[in-house]
């Protein structure tokens, strides 16, 4: 089979390209920097001219750092640093210099270190040592110091170290991220010092809204995740995708595998029956996270409860991910980083299709009419061309034969996903960044790339994202600092959409495996077939191009000790291209029916939208302690504002196809625009106390108001009380130490609003009490045209106000065995009061829906824990972690007293997610008819259906009614014979992480998954076709005559209604959504750092990686439990190899 | 509980602390003009409603009320709905609807649309227009008020009246009773009368409404209130069916003649200008306003038939029916059947011809010609003659786009012969609108434009007022029926020709009906030339539900007469009594009679659960 694939050709070749180019502009950056670099690494040669006379040593030196690179060391308490010295220097060596100034000659150089030693050297030796890891490799850069003269060295490249110290002298070994170690000299002169990895990590710190706080110190339900551990090396786009499964309480989601599209995030289940997501906020303030390059990221935390959101007030109802991207480091040298990920895809699975023969057979025992199919075919002839066919393939070398009368018989089996699909799909990630910075100054710059091009033939699924940022931050003076961020996304995301009479995925599924997908030739001249690879091949995607341009200045004022004032203002611009180009081409129809068009008029659509957002962040943090009593103040103000506007053109019959454009195409313009404007304001706080490090108190509070509401009921104040117990802290608990290295207990409560009305497009409402008329283009003509009209505004209450969050949380954080296992457990219950619902559903003659009032409650309870180790065994280290969480929703007030079932009705009382059904008990058997085909007496039929058959459905009978089967008032009192059979809410969600490290190697593990989850199914796969459409092998075991034990019931060739009365919601068919994915596995292996130092670099890490690699469900082949709220088959997941590189030097 | 206290306990310290904040001043500056945000694109009720032109930007919203023509009549003698053999049609005729759970797709939805007119009619009196302007705008409002209160009172007979936007504490209304039948048919009268008298005559330009659109629906709503009010046993038929006279007298004055030709009505690309339309309803590919009609009766699952009855029921050329004209050639041949008849037979169902396609390789191909038999082509010329070539109502039927010549018609779903489209299980499909106009494609993007009001309506309201009234003399058949016929290759009718033998097969009542009435010849007539004339305009169920005659639609369907022997060996041909040759039978007979209560709709369920002051319509509790 031939297939055409220079589009795709020609795409690789344009993103090898483009990367070629990339290549060449981080080269050059790179190469600005590293002369930077070298002039800073020769710096010790550099010649100093001073002159100085009768100064103050302490003068003299500070002079010296000023003009050099050079800092010193020294111990006040051994050297008298206010006698008097000369210096009369000119081009001289630091050397020269330093000896005209220390008579003494007691310093040694380090680098840029100038270690002055004590005046009156003691009896002392030198005293060389190794530095080791527990792996055995060297550690560069260890402090070691001499505890009594606070004169110290680092190790070099090699670990090694030489120090002058007294022979009793007590050194102390440290280097970040390892235990410090004290060695008490005993007259050794050699040492080997092995540093532990510091696992507790107890002074690990947690971004909290606005600002930090140690873990230990944490009273609220805040999760951090390491996101350089998360992300690792996997072949992702968005850092939307490496949070996926890390954090108990965290859900994250997509129905598609398309590429660029964004994945869905909840945390702890709903919140309101309004909708609303967590709030993002990317350096405190709100952003689309999907245009940021996820290795910008510094930290991710996740304020789960009241408590530690509320600070955020206004948006918080649903929870925060705080994301706090890179910065750079003082006082450290340029460091070069650079990734890369390559990575090659496939569909994970794809659903399966019935043979020609099997879907022929089907056919007949389903009873069609005169044998003859929906198109006229004699199915016993067609099932005898098709057996012929297999017998004997070459006799029909078209694989479809037109009979004497000019029937058409499909016989050879096909397959549209092949067709669809190229062999793999290709992504690309590279990211490089540089940062460091002198004593004054932090800088980091990023560039990052993502290429992905999807599994479908051509480049029309593919998304492309380039990332620029730029950090700088200068201490002006020594209370005075600003910072200026800046950042900048481009994304472009091609999205195959329209097809022809069907959507691509419609055509690919519903298409038989036996119908044409190859060229025709009618009339002398060739055709494509009517076939998703076609609608693909020759239709034109939708394109969506975004800019994000984000600038955050800030100004940070320290005036006192402890005081800290932060302003910050940030602007962010985005904006979005949408165009659909809907372009007229010709195939040939299903059984070759004639020559079709894909549209009867070309027809091209540009939306172009822009937001302005401001934000205006001012706070103040103090921090105090005294006695054992630490306090910490924040206070601040925030407000931002959102102005949005769109535009949206269109016009038919495009005149040239190469470049579509509304001047260039001949129909009526239509163009509309829309606005969209929000407003929030509000005052926060936060106290801290704590007592001796044992008990710790917080309060929170914001006192808020949003332009979303009127002006009486504008504002909101939201407090929040939390409180810590460090148990373990406790002298009665030193007993335990030797295992028991953290206990705390946590409580916590607090209330927050939500202003977030989503409209019925999923979009927030910024004027939910403006009853505002919808203008649009009215469906009757007037000369010709379609005319401007105005609908009717929906009711509304003018007096609703905020919902309101109230969240009670307890926990408890308890690490063992020297903190090799760390355990964290929060149980909630969270209410949400005054829900703005529908006051109550209205009667019909109202003609609306009723006006949204504060009148319903919801109430959520859960409960989350995450467990981890962390060992090793001699060079082995491993890990293991495990989360799992669960929370259902339940409405505790609703104004339905009638107790209507109905989807978006909802009841006190009422459970979110369930699923009301019938009971099914079995298929009618012949037994149950009488010899006329009525029912014996006491066998009910489903009310409405007339005339039953065997092979069709009976359900159980509940009421009285036992004659029918029926859903009485569809009431929760009169719910005739239906019940709650499930619920579709995901219970017992997990990830499990699992990793072991040897030497340089790493591998690691990532699985997820949903323990219990029902889902009614309404998938193409759910139930057998009777007419059009396709069969699949899950949907060929129906019920016949002749097979009575089978899956589905009686298919009927055309009838709708005993069709529609079979196939009513009911326990039989609710599937089984449960899951278990293999998400991520990844093996990496480090370069030793000695064969990266003769490279000149610091690391070099390479890997290959696996993700999405297989799912455990109970679905048919081809679907995924994510994918079944979409209602049918889209893009399918993707499971994807990848291999890379990651660099620093 | 315990949570819940804390909560307000907290709250209440909380409040007292932070009111204390905002009296030292903080909320004044805070909630100033940054946090007052409006919708800067989308306009409200107090802003838009201030200009006539604004009015009328709203009204055009109104007007998408007018439902699509489409093909219907599945619950009437008129056509048969062919889907699965063996089970029977709709659920009216099997006799198992069930109250609908809510109001979706119910009459009962009509609701919302009342209340967006009853917006517009809210907005008037603090509008800035004057008083004429005002009358204009409440008369259109209430012509589309009073249009969906026929729906509403047609299905239910009385309901709740709802004359201004409903806030939802006017809870008298909104949890009130039904008002009676009476207490609506005299809102929707004197709504209509308010409109006739003071709206705009020439309403707001071309094809909008006017007065005589008002008219018009006076007509249609007095004849359908005064005859149901007359066959069901109410009061005050008489004072309707008068109203209907006048109102119809009125459009006739406006509106004498026809248009020449009866196919342009429903397969014409503009109906601005046709004589006798009203209003219509205007479709263009380019604007993106289509429908799918013209085919749409045939999709390859379902089939709309029209049945043997409703071809009976078709005149022949002299004026007589078909069981004593002496130009009746027999049903045993439809050629014969089809010829000298009434030609909006020919029109409605595809008339019988075969071509010969050994030309044509494949099914799908659109080669042909002529056969030898001069009789194959006979309809094919006909259908040429009488619809001029331009306007696309051509023979042999071709599926929309170019090709798919179908070989002969009729062609039965059981002997498809290898065209597995236009398939027929009676022999007579309806193709009232179909068209082969442009080249339609895929899409059925079709954009013939469809009438909503018509004056043969009106000249058949009048008629039949006339006869109920029993003042119908031949100037109102000249004035009517006759002008109709002018165009159908069917002799006038002469009154005086009409008596008690005039139609052996007339109505004479059914006993198994209680209190059933023979129909008069006249007005069995006069009922005969609207059920031609207005066929597949979804006129007919509503007139046999006034007329008490549902169980017309019970009657078994029957479709074409053939042989066995016509067909191949092994052919499931399945003929009424199972004979071996007769006429063409799809669903077994109905074993049931229409029940009574289903003159009336049932209200959906949970209308009754909101409000259980509306109670159900008998007989469907």
């Amino acid at each position: 089979m031939k297939k055409i694939s220079t589009g795709r050709n020609v795409i690789s070749f344009l993103n090898i390209n483009s990367f070629r180019k990339m290549k060449l502009i981080l080269l050059l950056i790179s190469f600005c920097f590293f002369q930077l670099y070298a002039v800073s690494t020769y710096a010790q040669n550099t010649k100093i001219s001073l002159e100085l006379s009768g100064v103050k040593l302490s003068e003299a030196i500070k002079t010296i750092e000023e003009k050099t690179p050079f800092v010193f060391f020294y111990n006040n308490s051994d050297i008298d640093m206010n006698r008097q010295v000369s210096l009369n220097a000119k081009d001289a060596s630091i050397k020269e210099a330093l000896n005209q100034l220390l008579s003494s000659n007691n310093y040694r150089i380090e680098n840029y270190k100038i270690v002055l030693l004590a005046d009156k050297p003691q009896q002392e030796g030198k005293i060389t040592g190794k530095v080791l890891d527990e792996t055995g490799l060297p550690i560069i850069g260890a402090n070691v110091i001499d505890k009594k003269t606070n004169s110290g060295t680092i190790t070099d490249l090699d670990g090694k170290f030489t120090i002058d110290a007294p022979q009793n002298a007590v050194l102390t070994v440290s280097f970040i991220g390892y235990i410090s170690q004290e060695i008490h000299l005993k007259g050794q002169k050699e040492l080997t010092v092995t540093l532990k990895e510091d696992s507790q990590l107890i002074d690990e710190v947690v971004v909290v809204g606005f600002g930090t706080q140690k873990k230990v110190n944490l009273t609220g339900a805040v999760a951090s995740v390491n996101l350089s551990e998360t992300l690792g090396d996997r072949p992702i786009a968005n850092v939307t995708a490496a949070l996926q499964g890390t954090t108990p309480g965290l859900q994250i989601g997509s129905e598609t595998g398309t590429p660029g599209d964004a994945m869905s995030y909840n945390i702890r289940g709903t919140t309101s029956i309004n909708g609303g997501t967590p709030l993002v906020l990317v350096n405190n303030v709100p952003m689309d996270i999907n245009m940021i390059d996820p290795q910008e990221i510094e930290s991710v935390s996740i304020l789960k409860d009241a408590a530690s959101a509320a600070i955020y007030g206004a948006r918080a109802a649903f929870g925060v991910i705080l994301i706090t991207t890179k910065q750079g480091k003082k006082d450290s040298a340029p460091k070069f980083n650079y990734n890369n990920n390559i990575s090659f895809s496939k569909a994970l699975e794809l659903p399966q299709k019935a043979s020609p023969l099997e879907s022929v057979l089907a056919y007949k025992e389903m009873g069609w009419p005169n044998d003859t199919y929906v198109d006229g075919k004699n199915i016993t002839q067609w099932e005898g061309y098709i057996r012929d066919y297999m017998s004997d393939p070459g006799k029909y070398p078209k694989g479809y034969i037109f009979d004497e009368k000019g029937n058409l018989f499909l016989m050879k089996e096909r397959n549209m996903f092949d067709d669809m699909t190229d062999n793999f799909g290709f992504m690309q990630n590279h990211s490089m960044s540089v940062s460091g910075g002198s004593e004054k100054t932090v800088y980091r710059i990023g560039v990052g790339y993502t290429g992905e091009d999807g599994i479908l033939i051509t480049d029309k699924d593919s998304y492309d994202r380039l990332n620029l940022s730029t950090f700088m931050g200068v201490d002006v003076n020594s209370w005075l600092t600003t910072q200026l961020d800046l950042k900048y996304g481009n994304s472009k995301q091609n999205k195959v959409e329209a097809g022809g009479r069907n959507t691509v995925w419609v055509a690919a599924m519903n298409l038989p495996s036996y119908q044409n997908n190859e060229d025709y030739e009618q009339d002398g001249i060739t055709y494509a077939p009517e076939s998703p690879a076609t609608y693909i091949r020759y239709g034109e995607p939708r394109k969506i191009k975004q800019n994000d341009l984000r600038v955050l200045g800030r100004v940070i004022l320290t005036p006192l000790k402890g005081l800290r004032i932060t302003g910050e203002y940030t602007y962010n611009r985005t904006s979005s291209q949408n165009k659909f180009y809907k372009n007229k081409y010709q195939y040939i129809g299903l059984n070759f029916t004639g020559v079709l068009n894909s549209t009867e008029n070309s027809s091209y659509a540009v939306t172009s939208k822009y937001t302005d957002y401001n934000a205006v962040n001012l706070f103040a943090n103090y921090d105090m302690t005294f006695g054992k009593h630490d306090i910490s103040l924040m206070g601040g103000y925030n407000q931002e504002s959102s102005h949005t506007e769109s535009q949206y053109s269109y016009r038919t019959d495009v005149v040239v196809g190469s470049l579509p454009s509304l001047s260039l195409s001949t129909g009526t313009p239509i163009t509309s625009d829309a606005f969209e404007e929000f407003a929030i304001r509000g005052l926060f706080y936060r106290v801290n106390y704590s007592y001796a490090g044992k008990y710790l108190f917080e309060a929170n509070g914001r006192y808020d108001g949003t332009s979303r509401f009127p002006k009486n009921s504008r504002f909101g104040f939201f407090p929040s009380f939390s409180a810590g117990w460090r148990v373990s802290e406790e002298s009665f608990m030193q007993g335990m130490n030797s295992y028991l290295s953290n206990l705390k207990l946590r409580a916590s409560w607090g209330s927050i609003g939500n202003q977030v009305i989503l409209k019925s497009d999923n979009t927030p409402d910024n004027y939910p009490y403006i009853p505002d008329m919808n203008v649009y283009l009215s469906s009757w003509l007037v000369d010709g045209q379609k005319i401007t009209t105005l609908g009717a505004p929906a009711m509304v209450s003018s007096s609703f106000g905020w919902e309101k969050v109230y969240t009670l949380d307890f926990g408890f954080d308890l690490d063992l065995f020297d903190n090799k296992l760390n355990t964290t457990f929060d149980w909630y219950r969270r209410d949400t009061k005054g829900m703005l619902a529908p006051g109550m559903e209205l009667p019909g003659v109202v003609g609306a829906s009723a006006a949204k009032q504060n009148a319903a409650d919801l109430k959520t309870y859960g409960w989350e824990l995450k467990i981890n180790w962390r060992d090793q065994i001699g060079q082995v280290g491993y890990r293991a972690g495990f989360n799992l969480y669960d929370s259902q929703s339940e409405i505790t007030k609703y104004d339905n007293e009638a107790g209507l079932i109905g989807s978006n009705i909802y009841r006190k009382g009422m459970k979110l997610g369930e699923i009301w059904g019938y009971v099914t008990d079995r298929f009618y058997t012949e037994d149950d008819f009488n010899t006329d085909g009525t029912l014996k007496p006491g066998i009910p039929m489903f009310k409405g259906a007339g005339k039953v058959y065997p092979g069709d459905i009976l359900y159980k009978n509940f009421d009285e009614d036992t004659e029918y089967i029926f859903q009485g008032e569809n009431t929760v009192y009169n719910p005739g014979d239906q019940r709650i059979i499930g619920n579709n809410t995901p219970r017992y969600q997990y990830g499990i992480t699992a990793g072991v490290t040897y030497k340089g190697f790493d591998l690691s593990i990532f699985l997820r998954g949903v323990g219990k989850r029902d889902y009614w199914r309404t998938d193409q796969m759910a139930w057998p076709t009777g007419g059009w459409g396709s069969l699949f092998k899950e949907t060929l075991d129906f019920w016949t005559p002749e097979n009575t034990d089978a899956y589905f019931p009686r298919v009927y060739s055309q009838d709708q209604t005993n069709t529609s009365f079979n196939r009513k919601v009911q326990t039989k068919y609710l599937a089984n959504a449960a899951y278990l994915k293999i998400q991520n596995i990844t093996l990496s292996y480090t370069l030793p750092k000695s064969f990266c130092q003769r490279i000149y670099m610091d690391n070099i890490r390479v890997f290959v990686s696996g993700e999405n690699l297989h799912t455990w469900d109970h679905l048919p082949e081809g679907l995924e439990s994510d994918m079944l709220s979409k209602g049918a088959w889209e893009y399918p997941f993707m499971k994807k190899y990848s291999l890379g590189i990651n660099v620093t030097f | 509980m315990l949570l819940s206290k804390i909560n307000g306990t907290i709250m209440k310290t909380f409040k007292i602390i932070f009111g204390l904040l905002l009296i030292l001043g903080f909320s004044g500056c805070m909630n100033n003009d940054f946090l007052e945000r409006y919708p800067l694109g989308n306009p409200t009720a107090e802003t838009v409603f201030k200009s006539y032109d604004n009015f009328k930007t709203y009204a055009w919203g109104l007007y998408e009320t007018f439902p699509a023509l489409s093909y219907g009549e599945t619950n009437t003698d008129n056509i048969s709905y062919n889907s699965t053999r063996g089970s029977g049609e709709t659920d009216w005729i099997r006799g198992i609807v069930v109250p609908p759970s809510n109001t979706t797709n119910t009459p009962w939805a009509q609701y919302s649309f009342i209340r967006r007119v009853n917006l517009m009619l809210d907005h008037i009196e603090s509008s800035e227009m004057s008083e004429t302007e005002r009358e204009h705008w409440r008369s259109v409002g209430y012509f589309f008020r009073s249009y969906r209160y026929m729906t509403l009172l047609s299905a239910y007979g009385g309901v709740p009246w709802v004359d201004h936007v409903l806030a939802d504490d006017e809870t008298d209304i909104i949890y009130g009773a039904r008002e009676s039948r009476d207490v609506i048919a005299n809102h929707i009268l004197e709504d209509l009368q308010y409109a006739e008298q003071h709206i705009n005559q020439n309403g707001d330009g071309a094809n909008t409404i006017n007065r005589v659109v008002v008219q018009t629906l006076l007509s249609r709503f007095c004849l359908f209130e005064g005859t149901w009010r007359k066959y069901h046993a109410l009061q005050e038929a008489d004072k309707f069916l008068r109203e209907c006279k006048r109102a119809s007298e009125e459009v006739l004055k406006v509106y004498p003649n026809i248009h020449s030709n009866y196919d342009d009505l429903f397969n014409s690309l503009s109906l601005n200008g046709i004589p006798g339309i009203i209003l219509y309803k205007a479709y263009s590919n380019e604007a993106g306003v289509v429908h799918a009609t013209s085919i749409g009766g045939t999709t390859a699952q379902s089939f709309y038939n029209v049945t043997r009855d409703m071809v009976d029921s078709y005149l022949c050329s002299d004026g007589k029916p078909r069981w004593n004209s002496p130009m009746y050639l027999g049903d045993k041949d439809i050629y014969n059947e089809f010829s000298n008849r009434d030609h909006r037979l020919w029109l409605h169902v595809t008339p019988p011809y075969v071509v010969d396609r050994s030309e044509s390789t494949t099914a799908w191909d659109n080669k042909w010609k002529f056969t030898d038999n001069p009789k194959d082509r006979s309809f094919i010329d006909s259908i040429n003659m009488i619809v001029p070539a331009e306007r696309q109502k051509t023979l042999p039927f071709r599926q929309g786009y170019d090709g798919g010549i179908l070989g002969e018609n009729p062609h039965f779903d059981f002997y498809l012969n290898g065209q597995p489209w236009y398939k027929s299980a009676f022999g007579y499909n309806n193709w009232k609108y179909f068209n082969t106009y442009l080249s339609m494609g895929s899409q059925r993007n079709e954009e013939t434009d469809m009438p909503i009001f018509r004056v043969e309506e009106v000249m058949l309201n009048y008629a039949e007022a006339m006869v109920e009234l029993g003042e119908f003399t031949q100037a109102t058949a000249d004035m009517t029926i006759n002008k109709i016929r002018s165009r159908t290759n069917v002799s006038p009718m002469v009154v005086s020709q009409i008596n008690e033998s005039f139609d052996p097969k007339r109505d004479l009542g059914n006993s198994s009906y209680s209190g059933d009435y023979a129909v008069s010849p006249l007005l069995w007539e006069v009922r005969r030339e609207r059920r031609i004339e207005l066929f597949a305009e979804n006129f007919r169920f509503d007139d046999l539900r006034r007329w008490k005659k549902c169980q017309y639609a019970m009657k078994k369907k029957l479709g074409q007469y053939v042989r066995k022997s016509d067909f191949p060996e092994g052919t499931a041909v399945t003929i009424d009594g199972g004979a071996e040759e007769g006429y063409l039978e799809f669903h077994p007979s109905p074993d049931k009679l229409w029940p009574e209560y289903y003159y009336l709709y049932p209200i959906p369920l949970n209308q009754m659960v909101l409000n259980p002051n509306i109670k159900q319509n008998p007989g469907w509790e």
